[in-house]
């Protein structure tokens, strides 16, 4: 092979993103002919997610796969992707997602601080797991949930009347299963693979956040390429990214019954009290002309 | 490769401080080997310091400094001797129990080691015990806290490995207090072919045990505080770190009265240089760990190792050794995520108990932690001891023989890490 | 020259000795805070994980430099120990020049973390990052300056046996 790239991402092999990556490649090398291939490294082994997308920049690694969250630490206006309830559920995710309208636009923020949009995975649908069971909104008044650091995530868990509360992803069982904090929340393959459920087994599917995981690369390593090897990368990230959603969707779909076969309390509260909480939120972290527009487009999809 | 392996023994055998021959040598690699930017370095070593359960460790290192300077350990120890100071090589024994106990307290060996070397070392140098064993042997005992629970290194290893965190919690219990039931031996054999120093010349009796346990009452607190705390769910082990310095500065300042408030910047200052050499260890060693996967040592190696042999006991052999040999050079979490990803699945089709590989994997930790050249609980028995790694080192062979034999029983007699989890129903 | 490089250095290790200390401190703070926080008032504050995460990482760069200065890195040397005082020499020299090379690299290589870290945001507080980056070359430099003056103190003994704290209690 002439070219080989290096992926990065923190999940598992057999988990969606090692799958969509390990797809990427295989559309690659059909493409050109075996020319150009993807060496993927999962677990974090070159990094995590933040470092990963320094890498993309340094030229530690080459395609990185991030969680929205983590990539609008860079790229601010990203953030719209990661509020709550953004889009309607995963189908409408992704059309929104196929929709290159809203692929443009979410470039047109990458290029401003060199990166590339290679594709874009899906991480799930996130529901909240707790101790007790979630029937309604009122259920999670004072519960300690803890959330990603994004103010943002931070808001709305405390617009749900809960006190959204930071503790380390390492210590998370741990607090779970002591009782420092009430609950979490978490997409069905995390709450399964970190057996969370162990030890907070009600879960309350509320869907009130499509974690989206853009597939960047640096701007630079991406125009150093030969063209048609662009062209075959952008088409085998397109494809990938079909593939990873559809394969998460499936998944995400298959896991409820492995939930339910190791004994979780599943519960479907009603989430249109959540989504009116969350719309202040979402109007809140509406700051700029760029996040305005991407909500847009993403709402305009149906 | 070979060059670079020279050039780090050279560096190590020359004096130079190992934080500084990991860095450099991961350095010369990365020029000769790899087109990768050196700008890796600078964010490896940002990344390695960049964790917030890491913090366990400055916070156990001031728990210890203060509980030194405020009297607690003094008292703690008074009544050590006084309940047990008929036996021969009290303070050994003292630094058994007390690691055992902090263990299922805290979930890091390398701030256990460093809180019970602050409180025993003073002690032992003072009664004249020989300082280099004990060190060696509070490196030992310290890193058993990652296999008594709670465990961060389980938690890590239970997600990598995909096996129950609580099965694997409980399958920790039975060996762990093994291998400090076995410490306690080999010191007990250890100090009755020493001299008089290791006899305390108190007889027993009862009215000194109770003026010793009532001294040390506050001081006792701080465990119960801290289990308590952990187990009621006011915080969690690193936040528990930070309760336990404050706790004893408190008992220093306002009960024992022993602590001035104005030596207190001089005992922050100490624990901060303290645990900076430590954790700078643990930034320049994520650099090599990087260097490795990079190279894809990993899939290399599962694919010889399925190459060699499908006898499960071959495999399990050829696992401890690797685990052993990596562990020598690699940090504990740097170890896991490199080296289970590609053992664990191995260990399966081989036919071997996951839950028993994994406690197989956490005991390797242990023992990684103390074995030179690199291993956090070593290094920090030895700083805090004010013992060279090399003086220490000399003093290790019964100690890790005691591991050893501890993980060759583990290793041939599962039951050993299954019976405790069948017996709570975790496992079928 | 040496005695105005002892001087900065002095001077230094002061500012660096004491900014260490507030470091700990903020964390410990911090931490309290965070529990105390969480558990008495049902109040959790989002900033003090990441507030107390990166004094931490301050603290072990300025922290290094004065383990430094004390002695406090772990190192193997009964070897050295016994060479005569020429070769000694020598060798105090290769290991400065090797931990030398290496703070340079790690300075150096910050660079482009910098230029990121000028609009890369923390999580939790949107600070700039380049704000935690700047430890590793600062820390690097103080490192350097230490190194040097250790080098000049130890040159007609460079490898003293390690000294324990004779005894912490009395110590105070
Ligand atoms: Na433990
Ligand atoms: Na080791």
């Amino acid at each position: 092979q002439d070219i080989t790239l290096k992926a990065s991402h923190n999940a598992n092999a057999e988990e969606p993103y090692g799958v969509g990556l390990r797809k990427m490649a295989e559309v690659l090398e059909a493409k050109t002919d075996g020319a150009a291939t993807i060496n993927v490294f999962d677990n974090a082994t070159l990094g995590d997610e933040m470092e990963s997308i320094q890498g993309t920049q340094m030229g530690t690694v080459d395609i990185a796969v991030t969680a929205n969250s983590t990539l609008a630490n860079f790229v601010p206006d990203l953030s719209v992707l990661s509020l709550p309830f953004m889009f309607e559920n995963a189908e409408q995710m992704d059309r929104a997602l196929s929709d290159p309208a809203v692929r443009d636009a979410i470039q047109a923020e990458l290029d401003k601080q060199g990166f590339h949009l290679l594709s874009i995975f899906s991480a799930g649908t996130r529901h909240i797991m707790t101790k007790k069971p979630i029937e309604s909104m009122a259920d999670m008044q004072g519960l300690k949930i803890r959330t990603m650091q994004t103010p943002a995530h931070v808001d709305t868990f405390n617009a749900f009347g809960a006190n959204a509360t930071p503790i380390a992803y390492t210590e998370l069982y741990g607090a779970l299963e002591t009782g420092v904090v009430d609950g979490a929340e978490a997409a069905n393959t995390n709450f399964y693979s970190q057996k969370f459920y162990e030890v907070a087994p009600d879960w309350a599917v509320v869907g009130w956040l499509e974690l989206v995981s853009p597939v960047i690369m640096g701007k630079a390593a991406y125009e150093a390429l030969p063209d048609d090897m662009k062209n075959a990368l952008d088409e085998a990230g397109l494809e990938a990214g079909k593939f990873e959603r559809a394969t998460y969707l499936a998944s995400d779909n298959a896991r409820f019954a492995d939930l339910e076969k190791a004994g979780v309390k599943m519960t479907h509260p009603d989430t249109t009290e959540f989504r009116a909480a969350a719309a202040p939120v979402q109007q809140k972290y509406l700051e700029t002309d760029g996040q305005k527009k991407i909500f847009e487009l993403l709402k305009s999809v149906k | 490769m070979l060059v670079i392996a020279l050039a780090f023994l050279f560096l190590l055998a020359l004096g130079a401080p190992v934080v500084f021959v990991l860095g450099a040598s991961a350095v010369l690699a990365l020029v000769t080997t790899t087109d990768v930017p050196v700008a890796i370095v600078s964010q490896r070593v940002f990344a390695g310091l960049n964790s917030f359960t890491l913090m366990a460790i400055p916070f156990f290192v001031f728990a210890g400094v203060i509980m030194d300077a405020g009297g607690i350990s003094r008292r703690i120890v008074n009544f050590a001797s006084a309940l047990i100071g008929w036996v021969v090589g009290s303070l050994y024994q003292v630094s058994c129990v007390a690691a055992a106990g902090l263990a299922a307290i805290s979930g890091s060996g390398s701030a256990d080691t460093a809180a019970i070397s602050a409180i025993m070392q003073p002690q032992l140098r003072r009664k004249g015990y020989d300082v280099d064993f004990g060190a060696a042997l509070i490196a030992c005992a310290g890193s058993i806290a990652q296999v008594i629970p709670p465990s961060l290194t389980m938690v890590i290893l239970a997600v990598v490995s995909n096996v129950s965190i609580g099965a694997l919690f409980i399958s920790g219990i039975l060996p762990g207090v093994m291998c400090i039931l076995m410490l306690m031996v080999i010191s007990y054999f250890k100090a009755k072919n020493g001299g008089d120093a290791y006899r305390d010349s108190e007889p027993f009796t009862l009215p000194r045990l109770g003026r010793a346990a009532w001294a040390a009452l506050p001081a006792a607190g701080m465990p119960f505080l801290i289990l308590g705390g952990i187990l009621g769910g006011v915080f969690t082990p690193t936040e528990a770190a930070a309760v336990s310095g404050f706790y004893g500065l408190l008992v220093g300042a306002f009960v024992y009265r022993d602590l001035k408030l104005s030596a207190l910047p001089g005992l922050i200052l100490k624990t901060a240089s303290l645990s900076a050499a430590v954790m700078l260890i643990i930034g320049t060693a994520s650099v090599f760990s990087w260097l490795i996967a990079n190279a894809n040592v990993p899939q290399i190696l599962g694919e010889w190792i399925k190459s060699v042999s499908s006898s499960q006991v071959v495999f399990l052999i050829i696992a401890n050794l690797l685990f052993l040999f990596v562990g020598m050079f690699l940090e504990t979490i740097a170890a896991i995520l490199i080296m289970v990803p590609v053992l664990a699945p191995i260990a399966v089709t081989m036919g071997v108990d996951p839950l028993h590989f994994s406690l197989l994997v956490i005991l390797n930790c242990a023992i990684g932690t103390v074995t030179p050249p690199y291993g956090v609980s070593l290094f920090v028995a030895s700083s805090v001891a004010g013992r060279s790694v090399m003086q220490v080192s000399r003093r290790l062979g019964w100690p890790l023989a005691g591991l050893f034999a501890m993980l060759i029983a583990v290793t041939f007699i599962p039951e050993l890490s299954l019976a405790m989890p069948r017996l709570f129903g975790l496992i079928d | 020259m040496f005695a105005l490089l002892e001087r900065l250095c002095l001077v230094l290790r002061a500012v660096a000795s004491a900014a260490v200390i507030l470091l700990f401190t903020v964390m410990m703070i911090a931490v309290l805070v965070q529990i105390g926080g969480r558990y008495v008032f049902n109040y959790s504050i989002a900033a003090a994980s990441e507030i107390a995460t990166f004094s931490q990482i301050w603290l072990v760069l300025l922290g290094s430099g004065v383990a430094l200065a004390r002695g406090q890195h772990v190192a193997i040397d009964m070897l050295p120990a016994k060479l005569p005082l020429p070769l000694a020499r020598v060798a105090l020299i290769m290991i400065a020049a090797v931990i030398v090379s290496f703070l340079w690299v790690l300075a150096y290589g910050t660079q482009p973390l910098i230029k990121m870290g000028a609009f890369q945001l923390s999580p939790a507080l949107q600070l700039p990052m380049k704000y935690v980056y700047f430890c590793l070359p600062i820390g690097a430099a103080y490192m350097t300056l230490e190194l040097l003056l250790s080098v000049i103190q130890r040159w007609d003994n460079p490898f003293p046996p390690p000294e324990a704290d004779p005894d912490p209690e009395e110590a105070i």
